[in-house]
């Protein structure tokens, strides 16, 4: 009998020195190798529209249609057309990825923000082309943008997604690069929105920015877990427990503003509040946009409107990034 | 924006791995001296962009009857899910069932068992965050009611898992068969459907269950074999 429990046991800890983590389940991309009609001519909603094959440049003149107050207070019929867009291939730094970034150049019409880049990190769902919306609004506020896709999304090598070693490296990689691709004077706002909350807090931790904005963003597997299966299954038994958001930001100190959407069907109020509540940030806004949703369509930004979206942006931007 | 699939399979795995899984059926406590060992598969359901995915969640387990108490059979019930091994977690439950009441014409058979879940992710040898090393823990309390018909067994449950974690109401009500096919008495199998948390309802769909928003609807199966000397049977008929 003795012998049989020390089988059991032996095979027990034998089981238990699996190696299979769902951190790499977090990812919603859509590489452009992979894009079909489905993606393009047969979607229906114009915001999820993804026609750009490998091989073409993206299309920076578009206009989206917006929400229809989403102007309202402004003299815009449009948002303007990025001009001079540049295109960077990075090769990251265990030379298995090539990622696709981009620098928008500020307009250069509103002095207030033209002397501030925006890294922008996007949100989980395809890449660069679906977000080109978002990046017409931060461009027409005057701001500099740059977007990069994570690696298995958009135009970025590898077509498969990256683990979670990868995509906090690739991160840090492209935060310490932004000082050197972005106008010389500038300062640098670091732009979470969604899963892109996950590289910002890290690239915010491993280079901080003169602010960070996070737009409802990823909190953490274990708010997931809660929230999702009614257990409180800690964030380490199916992943790395590197994407405990609301734990990392504890350690970031720089002025924070992050946007909850009322509406948003991932994050709940109290989940992102715990990752506002745990910076530690002194100058730090909690904005709860009512109506809006999790995305790009009827999110933060279009649900606001453009001139409220401005003013709560410029609000916490001005005085820490001047 | 199309992202909220991107969590699903986390999540999902993270409730099937652990209360969410099919174990054998407690509804008849086995008789001091009978041994029981199965395997059982299954779990929620999840709606995973269009498809529904019954979970891949295996239980190896083991029932011993080991005592009567006022004529009614006690047993144990032990087990180890497998599929939380293959994540480097060591998931087991240990756990009593008991005969409240013997079947008598109409009225069912009805049992309680009491089954506690513990998992922990500290023997895994991977690099973790800090603080990532955890443990948890679950109580499940069950009542079934059950019928012996032709020496097929039909059982109805309802059960209640309180995450110690997490203690919330989560009513989970369950139907299901054993039976056993052929001259084999001794080899059993059943299938049975279980409506996890029938009275959650949650807003978010980060995890779409098939049943979303309202609970998680799963099916689970398995295969048992019964040996051992059987001692007295005067309370269940």
């Amino acid at each position: 009998m003795q012998r049989q429990i020390t089988t059991a046991l032996a095979a027990i800890l034998l089981l238990s020195s699996g190696c299979m983590q769902l951190d790499g389940a977090v990812h919603n991309a859509r590489h452009c190798s992979i894009l079909g009609p489905e993606h393009c001519e047969d979607e229906s909603d114009e915001f999820s529209k993804l026609c750009t094959p490998c091989d073409e440049a993206y299309t920076w003149d578009i206009s989206p249609p917006w929400p229809s107050n989403f102007l309202e207070n402004t003299d815009l019929d449009r948002l303007r057309t990025p001009a001079n867009v540049t295109q960077h291939t990075i090769k990251t730094e265990d030379g298995e990825g090539e990622l696709d970034l981009y620098v928008i150049p500020s307009h250069g019409e509103h002095t207030q923000t033209s002397n501030i880049t925006i890294l922008l990190q996007h949100g989980n769902y395809a890449g660069i082309e679906h977000y080109i919306p978002r990046v017409l609004i931060l461009h027409e506020l005057g701001f500099e943008v740059i977007i990069w896709d994570y690696r298995g999304y958009g135009k970025s090598l590898p077509d498969t997604t990256p683990n979670p070693d990868q995509f906090m490296a690739d991160a840090r990689q492209i935060r310490d690069l932004a000082d050197t691709l972005k106008n010389p004077p500038n300062k640098l706002v670091i732009y979470g929105m969604s899963l892109g909350a996950l590289p910002s807090v890290e690239m915010a931790l491993h280079n901080p920015p003169c602010a960070m904005v996070l737009e409802t963003p990823f909190t953490s597997f274990a708010e997931i877990t809660k929230t999702n299966t009614a257990t409180s299954l800690g964030s380490g038994f199916l992943s790395q427990g590197d994407y405990e958001n609301d734990q990392k930001i504890k350690e970031y100190t720089n002025p924070l503003l992050v946007f909850h959407a009322s509406e948003d069907n991932l994050f709940p109020e109290p989940s992102v509040r715990k990752v506002y509540d745990n910076a530690g940030s002194t100058e730090k806004r909690f904005r709860i946009i009512e109506g809006a949703h999790h995305g790009v369509s009827d999110g933060v930004p279009e649900t606001a409107g453009f001139t409220t979206y401005s003013d709560m942006l410029m609000f916490t931007l001005m005085p820490a990034c001047q | 924006m199309k992202s909220n699939q991107y969590v699903t399979l986390l999540a999902l795995c993270t409730t099937s791995l652990l209360t969410a899984c099919t174990t054998l059926p407690t509804a008849r406590p086995l008789h001091p001296g009978e041994h029981q060992a199965g395997v059982s598969l299954g779990g929620p359901m999840v709606n995973y962009g269009g498809t529904h995915i019954p979970l891949p969640n295996a239980v190896v387990e083991g029932r011993s009857g080991i005592r009567y108490i006022r004529l009614k059979p006690l047993d144990i019930n032990y087990g180890l899910n497998v599929t939380a091994a293959a994540f480097g977690i060591a998931q087991l439950h240990l756990g009593t069932s008991y005969l409240l009441l013997d079947e008598n014409g109409f009225i069912p058979a009805l049992s309680m068992t009491n089954r506690l879940f513990v998992a922990t992710n500290a023997l895994t040898p991977q690099d973790k965050a800090p603080g990532t090393k955890q443990a948890w823990g679950a109580h499940q309390l069950a009542f079934t009611a059950s019928y012996m018909i032709k020496n097929q067994l039909i059982y109805l449950g309802l059960d209640q898992y309180t995450d110690f974690g997490l203690p919330q109401l989560l009513l989970t009500p369950s139907l299901g068969v054993e039976f056993a096919p052929g001259h084999a008495k001794d080899l059993k199998f059943h299938l049975e459907a279980r409506y996890y948390a029938i009275n959650k309802t949650k807003s978010l769909d980060t995890v779409e269950w098939t049943t979303h928003p309202r609970g998680a609807f799963g099916f689970g199966l398995g295969l048992s074999y019964t040996f051992g000397q059987r001692g007295c049977s005067c309370s269940v008929k």
